[in-house]
């Protein structure tokens, strides 16, 4: 794997190997244990968690998660649903994901170094990252049917043939 | 590694040499190499019907009043292993994913947003036919490797633009899915000796008749 010049920076003052890191298409994916030995170097002891919604049938989690460190407080949000988690236990997810959000504002590489909680499922079935593959976030009915509003919306296209229609009548 | 596989989408190359010649395609698909998309505006093309496939197929569910299968990301790839039915280590597949399927089978959705959206096509391009009759053809001989009844009867060629849309419908024309085989085979033996000399013969034009299978059965157009 091919680490920027950022991600190096960031590497060697968290003391963080290659090990604690996987490759998804060429960007550096830190697993959690990584978040965690971050979080222990920085100094985060404590996280408040809330619970912002939670629906065990439907498989949906949401947690509101804050940390304190020299009077600076950050606050992310992690989430689990059936459309970005497979795993059964969607709180431990939700949490997971939501504390890796809240240690990576504190280190300032959003958009360099990425957590696993930044993955979903693509087209092909393959982990992309999050914010490249919103249009696939949705089901297939859902992308239609957004396609379909969008089709009817284009004002004034008017059928001036349909040989399908005229087979109907006859 | 050689590529021993054969999409609906090259058929064009692979029979006509259109994009690139038949014997440059043949060192290609030797080498295991995929041909690039040069320029801009070919990538530019190209990403405009990824993204607008999904209107293409809106356009036909509202028209059709109904939803077909194997659409956007849930598009199937079917295959046909050992297309020339070879007793031998080596053999070529075919095989082909459409933009969408109806229920039945009966007919398969190819949708093209022509001109990066900017205009439909007059007629429905020649150059179009090799990809909708060989998607029926790979269709049909899956089908049957399946013990499945159903057979594609058409191919709808949604032609989706945001101000005009066009609807062909080609049925399905034995004739000329022969007249695509004789080629293919030339070319899956070709690949399979490793030679390009019988691709090196012109090709005979097709002689039967293809216009009769093919006809405009939707438009819509932005009225101004």
């Amino acid at each position: 794997m091919k680490f920027d010049k950022e991600t190096k920076v960031f590497m060697e003052t968290y003391d963080l190997d290659e090990n604690l890191f996987w490759d998804c298409h060429g960007s550096p994916i830190l697993l959690h244990r990584g978040w965690l030995k971050v979080a222990n170097k920085l100094g985060i002891a404590d996280y408040e968690l809330t619970e912002i919604e939670f629906n065990s049938q439907a498989g949906i989690c949401v947690i509101k998660c804050s940390a304190t460190l020299d009077g600076i407080t950050h606050t992310d949000y992690g989430e689990s649903s059936p459309k970005n988690n497979t795993n059964a236990y969607i709180w431990a997810m939700a949490i997971k994901r939501a504390k890796d959000r809240v240690i990576r504002e504190f280190t300032n590489v959003s958009g360099v170094v990425y957590s696993d909680a930044d993955l979903v499922k693509g087209k092909d079935g393959k982990l992309q990252m999050a914010d490249k593959v919103d249009a696939f976030e949705r089901t297939t009915d859902e992308q239609v049917a957004e396609a379909i509003a969008e089709v009817k919306n284009i004002k004034n296209k008017k059928v001036i043939k349909d040989e399908k229609s005229k087979s109907k009548k006859q | 590694m050689k590529n021993l596989n054969l999409r609906s989408s090259n058929f064009i190359n692979y029979i006509f040499g259109k994009y690139v010649s038949r014997e440059e395609q043949l060192a290609l698909d030797l080498e295991g190499k995929e041909r690039e998309i040069e320029g801009d505006w070919q990538k530019y093309i190209m990403n405009y019907g990824n993204l607008h496939e999904k209107h293409g197929i809106a356009e036909w569910v509202v028209w059709a009043e109904e939803m077909p299968n194997y659409i956007l990301d849930k598009q199937k790839s079917f295959s046909v292993p050992n297309w020339l039915d070879l007793d031998q280590e080596e053999t070529i597949s075919l095989s082909s994913t459409p933009d969408g399927i109806k229920s039945d089978f009966s007919c398969i959705l190819e949708v093209k947003c022509s001109m990066g959206g900017k205009s439909c096509y007059k007629d429905l391009p020649k150059d179009k036919l090799p990809q909708i009759y060989g998607q029926q053809m790979v269709l049909n001989s899956w089908l049957e490797s399946q013990k499945n009844k159903e057979r594609v009867e058409k191919t709808h060629l949604i032609n989706w633009t945001p101000n005009h849309t066009k609807i062909w419908e080609c049925k399905r024309n034995e004739e000329f899915e022969n007249y695509l085989k004789k080629y293919l085979e030339i070319y899956s033996w070709a690949l399979l000796n490793e030679k390009d000399d019988e691709l090196k013969k012109p090709i005979e034009q097709f002689k039967g008749e293809i216009e009769k299978s093919i006809s405009l059965i939707y438009e819509a157009k932005v009225c101004v």
